[in-house]
């Protein structure tokens, strides 16, 4: 016994040895020149750098966002998109001819120039292999005019579509490509600010791209994506100052950030406008009578859920339309242009109710005009990375029953409520909506009419099964109209007014992002005070936030 | 030869019956793998991806569960384990192949250490009963009701983030290239001091604990009492009259163990973020994945049936009675 207990001990002398000897051998030790990135807790990597492919990015940990580039980038704190690839662009045809102007100085990182039969050939290739068109463009087709412009046709109005989101690839390397479905691309050739160096399953080196058209960018020569199994060991590698950049979910940054005050920061923000809605079940009694929807919003201080309900992690929202006051002020309507959410309000809440014919009951419980209890029950999921919902309904159950709402709540486990709620088996939960930056997509998920469906038939939108004959051509009108027009403001106009009189949904809180580095090697992280980006590593801004860094001068 | 006869009709029934399971566990969980990558992607998707990944996973909504049975035997036999949903297009193979020898080496050395270490633990620990050696019963009880991702946890924050003698995560130094070079090997084994400590202090003493617990008995048997009264040397007594007998139950506990090589690491891989299969198997779960499921479930039942047959053999060979029966 005692001598096994020797032998352990001089194993692990021996490897103790061995590791500190690697410890010094290490290549990078001037700091700056690397920067250390964990995207999300991905698992171990595999090389696939297909970017048509929906949900490859995330087997390569996100390296492919600095590789491959959109046409244009997304602004999530602004709600808009900014020139990237293409430098302009223009609809015609009504809206069914997209005609794309691209920037004469990208190149491939292969030395070939980009041009506009790079961005047709990849829409064509969208419209000749379905499997790719995860955006469901209703392509017609596309073409080259010009050697810096592509066209590209679609059979109705696309005004609305995210058309910028799908990124270009090479012609010149894809068209000897069979099946672009199934196709890994091992060996990216992009635009972006990096290239490919070496890659293993758990770690991959990108190198500056030497002709990249920001000239001059990126300062950071070299970024390692690492790769990680959980938030837990994500943190505790950041403190031990092992990796720059993590994105985390579902972790106290503040508590984070104790730990090491001098090096860590963070940046807690919406990402993008997605909104946790309280989607109340239309078909389920008395759930579409608009009184009760009206009066459980009015029941609900949402300041009160986002600071004790989920820590002040996810932020309130503020106008009854569900749209961002800030990013999206251009596009409230000006009816509802200063209208917000107030404090709780059960007197008022109760008031409604006993309008609709409601009565109180002696246990504080009101009763249905029909004498039932007012007894419902929200299904939600045990965890989701998006918010801690059951944390947060905790909250919202005591402001309900203030106002006289009994609400219990139910758990399942993610897949399962998942399909309860696509199929409509319940009567209140909670989902995120959005996070995109296209306000027709937030809309069309609430009020689509073409996919309302009756319970038990599986949706994508319009979980809450809600009917209204305005919603469907006001949505049409939408999709048919041009940015900043006056098809776009009547249909805007339209339909938050729908949002706040009918309440087909329960606006609540913003889903949070949360970006965590260190500032001892490279800075320049974006933050309140300079919001050029999201601060998440596995965002396709992720590319903007790698050329901004700057390494730290070691003294 | 009945007795090995019996034994491999049994198994090729456990196979059959462990491969079928297989398929079907996968398909009785509640949504499919298209559900859960617009899942991953919450909101940022528009409904026409659904479409668009039922095509590209090949996946056929009107397809009969019978019919993809068929399909899978025929894939099965042809050794094409399809292509993966989570890191699609990449083939399960491909992804096993890059996982599978970090959790052999890592838990496969482990497993063996802690086996034998415990074991030889347990019959020093069993003849020397009734002594002051046994004071190492309630710690032994204690480490083993320990959970090893728990123990895990304590390990990273004390010798990891607090002392900083060893690294807090990954398989090796992100600094390094794989390669045999001394530096490479040197950093690999870092990095594995710290999960296989996580594991070794409680499978150590449940191996000990049950080791011990059964030479005690076996010391207790009229045989050992006739051996000592010939005044046979003490080692012959306790390693030849004792260990011999007490060992069986502790080699189909190896058996046992070694199935779960593959899929019991998960807790410990994913606190130190090992690049591992029980990481990869967590994921094809969480995505519903089904042909990685199928294929690393595959390899889980294979190395389960083929321990245990050796298990089998070792018996045949350890225990004379199964030669006659």
């Amino acid at each position: 016994m005692i001598n096994a207990v020797q032998r352990i001990a001089a194993v692990v002398g021996v490897l103790l040895l061995l590791g500190a000897c690697t410890a010094k051998t290490n290549p990078d030790a001037n700091p700056g020149v690397t920067v250390k990135v964990a995207g999300a807790a991905s698992g171990p990597f595999v090389r696939g750098y297909n970017p048509l492919l929906l949900g490859a990015a995330n087997g390569a940990g996100y390296s492919t966002q600095s590789i491959y580039e959109p046409l244009l980038q997304e602004d999530f704190a602004k709600g808009v998109t900014r020139p990237w690839l293409a430098e302009s662009f223009r609809w015609g045809d009504g809206g069914k001819s997209l005609t794309v102007e691209l920037r004469k100085d990208v190149t491939w990182s292969d030395g070939q120039p980009l041009t506009g039969e790079d961005v047709a050939f990849t829409f064509e290739l969208l419209r000749k292999f379905p499997g790719l068109n995860t955006n469901g463009y209703p392509l017609a087709g596309a073409e080259a005019p010009g050697p810096n412009t592509a066209q590209i046709r679609f059979t109705e109005p696309s005004y609305q579509l995210m058309w910028w989101r799908t990124t270009p690839v090479p012609k010149h390397l894809w068209k000897e490509v069979k099946d672009p479905v199934t196709y890994a691309n091992k060996n990216p050739v992009g635009t972006g600010p990096y290239r490919l160096k070496s890659f293993t399953s758990q770690v991959i080196t990108l190198e500056k791209n030497p002709g990249y058209w920001q000239k001059g960018l990126p300062a950071v020569k070299t970024v390692r994506y690492i790769a990680f199994d959980s938030s837990s060991s994500m943190i505790a590698a950041l403190q031990a100052g092992e990796v720059d950049w993590i994105g985390a979910t579902g972790v106290d940054a503040a508590a984070v950030a104790k730990l090491d005050p001098k090096s860590i920061g963070y940046w807690n923000t919406k990402p993008n406008p997605a909104v946790v809605m309280v989607i109340p079940n239309h078909s389920v009694y008395p759930l579409n009578l608009p009184e009760v929807r009206q009066a459980m919003s009015l029941a609900l201080d949402r300041t009160v859920i986002s600071k004790i309900g989920t820590g002040g992690q996810n932020a309130p929202v503020e106008s009854p339309t569900g749209l961002d006051v800030e990013s999206r002020a251009d596009l409230l309507a000006p009816a509802y242009a200063d209208l917000r959410y107030g404090s709780a309000d059960p007197a008022g809440a109760k008031r409604l109710l006993t309008g609709a014919g409601f009565t109180m009951g002696p246990d504080g419980v009101f009763r249905t005009p029909k004498g039932a209890k007012l007894s419902l029950t929200m299904l939600l999921p045990t965890n989701n990375p998006f918010g801690d919902f059951v944390r947060a309904s905790k909250v919202m159950v005591k402001q309900w029953a203030a106002a006289g709402i009994e609400v219990k709540v139910k758990t399942e486990q993610q897949s399962a409520w998942r399909e309860d709620t696509e199929l409509g088996t319940f009567d209140l939960t909670m989902r995120p909506n959005g996070g995109t930056p296209a306000v027709y997509d937030f809309f069309n998920r609430i009020f689509s009419q073409e996919l309302l469906v009756e319970p038990g038939k599986r949706t994508q939108r319009n979980y809450e099964r809600y009917k209204n004959p305005e919603a469907g051509p006001l949505l049409k009108l939408y999709a048919s109209s041009a940015a900043r027009s006056a098809g776009e403001r009547e249909a805007l106009a339209g339909l938050q007014k729908l949002m706040v009189e009918d309440v087909p949904v329960i606006p609540l809180m913003f889903t949070a992002g949360l970006g965590l580095w260190r500032t001892d090697r490279v800075t320049g992280f974006p933050s309140e005070s300079n919001p050029y980006a999201v601060p998440l590593p596995n965002s396709v801004n992720s590319e903007i936030v790698l050329t901004k860094l700057r390494p730290v001068r070691s003294p | 030869m009945h007795f090995l006869l019996r034994r491999a009709i049994f198994y090729l029934i456990a196979a059959w019956a462990a491969i079928t399971t297989n398929f079907i566990l996968p398909r009785l969980m509640p949504g499919g793998p298209v559900e859960a990558v617009m899942a991953r992607h919450e909101g940022q998707l528009s409904d026409q991806a659904v479409n668009a990944l039922h095509i590209a996973f090949g996946l056929d909504p009107n397809a009969s569960m019978w019919s993809e049975y068929v399909e899978y035997w025929r894939n099965l036999f042809t050794g094409n384990l399809g292509l993966s949903f989570t890191y699609f297009p990449t083939p399960v193979s491909t992804v096993i192949a890059h996982a599978l020898p970090w959790t052999l080496v890592l838990l496969g050395v482990v497993t063996l250490v802690e086996w034998i270490l415990g074991t030889f633990a347990g019959i020093v620990v069993g003849w020397r009963r009734g002594t002051w050696v046994d004071a190492v019963l309630p710690l032994g009880a204690f480490l083993r009701g320990i959970p090893h991702f728990w123990m895990g946890l304590v390990i990273v924050t004390v010798f990891a983030v607090t002392l900083d003698w060893f690294p807090v995560s990954g398989g090796y130094s992100s600094d390094l290239l794989p390669n045999v070079s001394v530096p490479f090997v040197g950093s690999v084994l870092y990095h594995a001091v710290l999960p296989a400590l996580a594991m070794v202090v409680g499978s150590l003493a449940t191996h000990m604990l049950s080791m011990r617990n059964m030479m005690v008995t076996t010391l207790s048997e009229d045989y050992v009492l006739v051996a000592e009264a010939k005044g046979l040397h003490r080692r012959r007594v306790m390693l030849s009259y004792g260990a011999r007998n007490a060992i069986l139950p502790n080699v189909a506990g190896f058996a046992l163990q070694l199935g779960f090589v593959v899929s019991g690491a998960l807790l410990v891989e994913k606190v130190f973020s090992y690049p591992g299969i029980g990481y990869v198997l967590f994921q094809a779960v969480h995505n519903q994945d089904y042909p990685l499921l199928q294929g690393i479930l595959l390899i889980t039942t294979f190395t389960v049936l083929i321990a245990s047959f050796l298990a089998d053999l070792a018996f045949f060979a350890l225990d004379p009675r199964t030669r006659e029966a």
